[in-house]
């Protein structure tokens, strides 16, 4: 009996330098993964970039007539996804996922580190700003449609590895098909590339995903 | 004796135009609501076959959109490719679904926008120059989950 309870403080004691020693080689582990900078401990689908890819020197209008350039990716996180109107399924399909994800984030003027949604158009000759505007925002109120012309856009997608291509394309035809990446960037409030989320999107991963890329690197 | 030869026939013939009828089915058919700027429409279903025999679609039309066509999505080279099929083939006793993703109908210049709550009339030509009506309701559809 006596024994045994000895034996019972010992195991106690055991625990506890254990669980102190845990909690050291937790912190020490976390301390180790900030400083090498690799990636968060999560599983993530999306791809991060480490270092951030600087988005720089491209000239596009927003779907009110303002300038869209770098300076326009500055303050605030940025969701990009490249298509056109005349898509009929890829195209609003994310735009529903995005209109959902941006739902599940925390929004409204007051939350500084909310994201802006951005769906580019790549088909400049067929999407005026009018019909681009009316587009996006029948998705949401505060998407913002971004084109311009396509030597401008080349200079974007080129930096953002986005790739698209028109197929049948002849001069003064309407009727024309464009291929196009699906995939979701996300850019940091200093207008940096720091993530790319592949397809198929779901927009409880989109934004599960962005609070952990958000938490690690920083509003 | 002749009365019964004859409704015997009578019969036939009536279970073969049920049988025509039914041949190509649809299932989970709907167009999703699109912005009411929006050049084109996807349309979604399930055809099911239920003959001994494929059935091709060789065409397809509306009178609400300027061409109806179908297309398959497909990803290559890091790029979503649409590629127009000029004939869709069920096999017998199989069905093959347009869904998001896939196959689609791809519902082009729309004569005027659609809410949902309303229905689309598209009428497929089928190889054996038959033709197949079917009405797809539009409805609003949530983000896949």
């Amino acid at each position: 009996m006596h024994t045994r309870k000895l034996s019972g403080i010992t195991q106690i004691r055991l625990i506890i330098i254990v669980a102190v020693l845990s909690l050291i080689a937790g912190f020490g582990l976390k301390q180790l993964m900030r400083s090498s900078g690799s990636q968060p401990a999560a599983k993530l689908q999306a791809t991060i970039l480490e270092p951030p890819h600087v988005v720089k020197d491209f000239r596009l209008l927003d779907h009110d007539g303002k300038p869209f350039t770098s300076a326009s990716l500055q303050g605030h996180w940025s969701f990009l996804f490249f298509g056109y109107t005349n898509c009929p399924d890829v195209c609003p399909t994310t735009l529903k996922v995005m209109q959902a994800a941006w739902q599940l984030i925390p929004h409204g003027a007051e939350v500084k580190a909310a994201p802006k949604m951005y769906f580019v158009s790549v088909d400049p000759d067929r999407d005026s700003l009018k019909s681009l505007k009316q587009y996006v925002q029948y998705f949401d109120p505060t998407f913002i449609g971004v084109t311009g012309p396509l030597d401008e856009i080349d200079k974007l997608t080129n930096q953002l590895m986005v790739l698209y291509g028109y197929e049948d394309k002849e001069k003064d035809s309407d009727q024309y098909v464009v291929n196009h990446s699906a995939q979701l960037l996300l850019l940091d409030p200093r207008g940096r590339l720091r993530a790319i989320l592949p397809p198929p999107h779901k927009a409880a991963n989109i934004a599960r995903e962005f609070r952990i890329i958000r938490r690690q690197y920083g509003d | 004796m002749r009365m019964k030869y004859i409704s015997c026939f009578v019969l036939l013939y009536l279970v073969t135009i049920i049988v025509q009828a039914a041949e190509l089915r649809i299932e989970n058919g709907y167009v999703p609501e699109a912005p009411p700027v929006a050049p084109v429409m996807a349309g979604y279903l399930t055809l099911v076959n239920t003959t001994n025999q494929p059935i091709t679609i060789t065409a397809s039309r509306s009178d609400e959109f300027k061409r109806v066509e179908i297309h398959n999505m497909m990803m290559h080279d890091g790029m979503m490719h649409m590629e127009k099929q000029d004939r869709l083939t069920i096999p017998a006793h199989a069905k093959v679904s347009l869904e998001p993703g896939g196959y689609h109908l791809m519902l082009i210049n729309p004569r005027r926008a659609f809410r949902a709550g309303e229905k689309i009339k598209i009428t497929f030509v089928l190889s054996s120059g038959k033709q197949q009506t079917v009405i797809l309701p539009v409805k609003k559809t949530a983000a896949p989950e």
